[in-house]
């Protein structure tokens, strides 16, 4: 079965996007990971099949994901220290 | 909501697999279910003017969401929502377990390690250990405590679980204090049923479905396990012990085409709830994997048929309970109400249990005690109670630390990590690592494919959902 490849740049997916991603593909998808300067170098082993279709899916969620973290950041460290004191000052 | 722009809480979300809905949870445990694929992109990047103004308005009501005006306010509630989680899952443990003893006169195909044959020597508890046990568990716990005696079969070493509760009246005076058997019923005579009734002992026996699924996967020697099964039940109801005693199923592979029989069966024995559960990986050999052992989508397609019988059940006027459903229910709807050991952040192991073994050794939790039995690795041990009472948290601590759901890979941006709990020792055992790859963990798998089956019954089913409120109170 050939193999497949996907380029992704890496000015619009960090490395943590990337294997965040690829830690979901199911076991039938096979993959190794390459970069070079500009581009992450992905190789799905088995070819065919939607791996591909499966990791873009996964890649938009972790976009997403990012970018509500962007949103809320500052906010969960507060509200995780207050909550810290709360249990500090409880007990 | 229309006269500002709201802004964002923080919030986890997951696509439902075979839907088109999207779950999103906070930190506050509440949850709401977006109808279409794009309003999770819409929430996210903050285009509200296309989401329906209901949903805005379910979103802002269970603070995933906030108008600039309440933000500060929906953050301080989290931060208290929050630490009542810490305070809740660094509570003392409220379960004991003891082993009186790890003989049995079962063959269970899935439990290989946990039993020893009937005659074995050296393998039942010593009653002069029960001070020690003692001890140790009145400075473990705290007001409220569960006691709970596994095997092997515990009723074989009758005598060691009446002295042990005969002290504990003592020692354990000013706790509450509740006691489980967890039998084949088997052993049963009318005796022990007497000793049962007059200390107002639970019984949690085990049965795997029918004559031939029960004789199939709990085998024994000496006779006909399902029909000596049968006998002991008319001897419980006839000393009116029906409703302290529960049941639980162990699911093998055989089984996985006969849901709906299952549920029937089930129902058929005038009981009004089961605990049906899919096997442990540990315990019993890789060959024996492949003859009874299935992948957790398998175990899902059959649970998904077996819940949706049991609901037809309940809404024919049957109250019947799936305790597996309700516990994962409460851990939605009523967080807090479950001491449930496979589901606490940070693992349950010690925290949630502990386990003193037929040879007085002390375990964070039973696959603990079953992961050394298979390894003998010192590092699982963290008590003897036949030297001390005192435990030794060295080697668990460096368990625990990394099961933390909020910053584990895999789990830390799980829309179900409010509901579930961590498993290291389950990890440890299938993957050699106590944090473990969750795209290929069993545990994983099976929990999160069960909450997608219960947010998607809530969300389509009228029916699950009426059931589902029945089982909960609400």
């Amino acid at each position: 079965m050939s193999q497949t490849f996907i380029k992704l740049t890496k000015e619009k997916y960090s490395e943590n996007l990337i294997r965040k991603s690829l830690y979901w593909l199911p076991k039938e998808c096979p993959w190794t990971l390459d970069e070079n300067d500009a581009n992450w170098l992905i190789t799905f082993h088995l070819g065919g099949g939607n791996c591909a279709e499966q990791l873009h899916k996964l890649l938009n969620d972790h976009i997403l994901r990012e970018e509500l973290d962007k949103q809320t950041n500052l906010l969960r460290s507060e509200i995780i220290l207050s909550a810290l004191k709360k249990v500090q000052s409880d007990s | 909501m229309t006269l500002e722009t709201p802004l964002n809480l923080p919030f986890l979300f997951r696509r439902i697999p075979k839907t088109n809905l999207t779950i999103t949870s906070g930190y506050n445990g509440a949850f709401c279910l977006l109808e279409e694929e794009s309003q999770i992109e819409n929430l996210i990047r903050n285009n509200y003017e296309r989401l329906p103004q209901d949903k805005l308005n379910e979103l802002e009501a269970k603070s995933l969401i906030s108008t600039q005006a309440e933000y500060a306010l929906k953050a301080s509630l989290h931060a208290s929502s929050l630490a009542t989680q810490i305070h809740r899952s660094l509570a003392k443990p409220s379960l004991f377990m003891i082993v009186p003893t790890l003989r049995c006169d079962h063959d269970c195909r899935y439990c290989q390690v946990s039993r020893a044959p009937i005659n074995a020597e050296g393998k039942d508890l010593s009653e002069n250990k029960i001070d020690n046990a003692l001890s140790l568990i009145e400075a473990a716990s705290g007001d409220d405590l569960k006691i709970e005696f596994q095997g092997g079969e515990p009723l074989l070493n009758f005598e060691f679980i009446t002295e042990f509760i005969g002290k504990a009246k003592i020692k354990l005076q000013n706790k509450n204090v509740s006691y489980v058997i967890c039998t084949t019923l088997t052993n049963l005579t009318t005796e022990i049923a007497d000793f049962i009734k007059d200390e107002n002992i639970q019984l949690s026996a085990s049965i795997d479905g029918d004559a031939d699924t029960h004789r199939h996967n709990r085998p024994s020697k000496y006779y006909d396990s399902f029909d000596l099964l049968q006998e002991k039940r008319k001897l419980l109801a006839e000393k009116n012990l029906d409703s302290k005693t529960s049941y639980i199923a162990t699911v093998t592979r055989p089984s996985l085409g006969n849901a709906q029989e299952l549920a029937e069966f089930f129902n058929s024995l005038s009981i009004d709830s089961i605990f049906i559960r899919p096997l442990t990986p540990l315990g019993f050999a890789s060959s024996t994997a492949r003859s009874i052992g299935y992948t957790a989508d398998e175990y899902m397609d059959f649970y998904t048929e077996f819940l949706k019988e049991i609901i037809r059940i309940n809404t024919q006027g049957t109250l019947f309970v799936d305790e597996m459903a309700l516990i994962h229910l409460n851990r939605i709807f009523r967080p807090g109400s479950t001491q449930y050991v496979d589901m606490k952040s940070p693992a349950g192991l010690v925290l949630g249990s502990l386990i003193i073994n037929y040879d007085g050794k002390v375990f964070g939790s039973d696959e603990s005690r079953m992961l050394w039995e298979m390894t003998h690795s010192k590092e699982l041990i963290i008590g003897d109670i036949t030297l001390s009472s005192d435990l030794d948290f060295t080697h668990i601590a460096k368990t625990l630390k990394d099961s933390f759901l909020f910053a584990l890979p895999g789990c830390s941006e799980c829309a179900y990590q409010p509901y579930c709990g961590a498993d290291p020792i389950h990890h440890l055992a299938t993957q050699g690592d106590p944090i473990g790859n969750k795209s290929d963990s069993f545990f994983c798998n099976f929990q999160t494919l069960m909450y997608d089956l219960l947010f998607t019954m809530w969300h389509n089913s009228d029916d699950a959902r009426k059931v589902f409120r029945s089982w909960l109170k609400l």
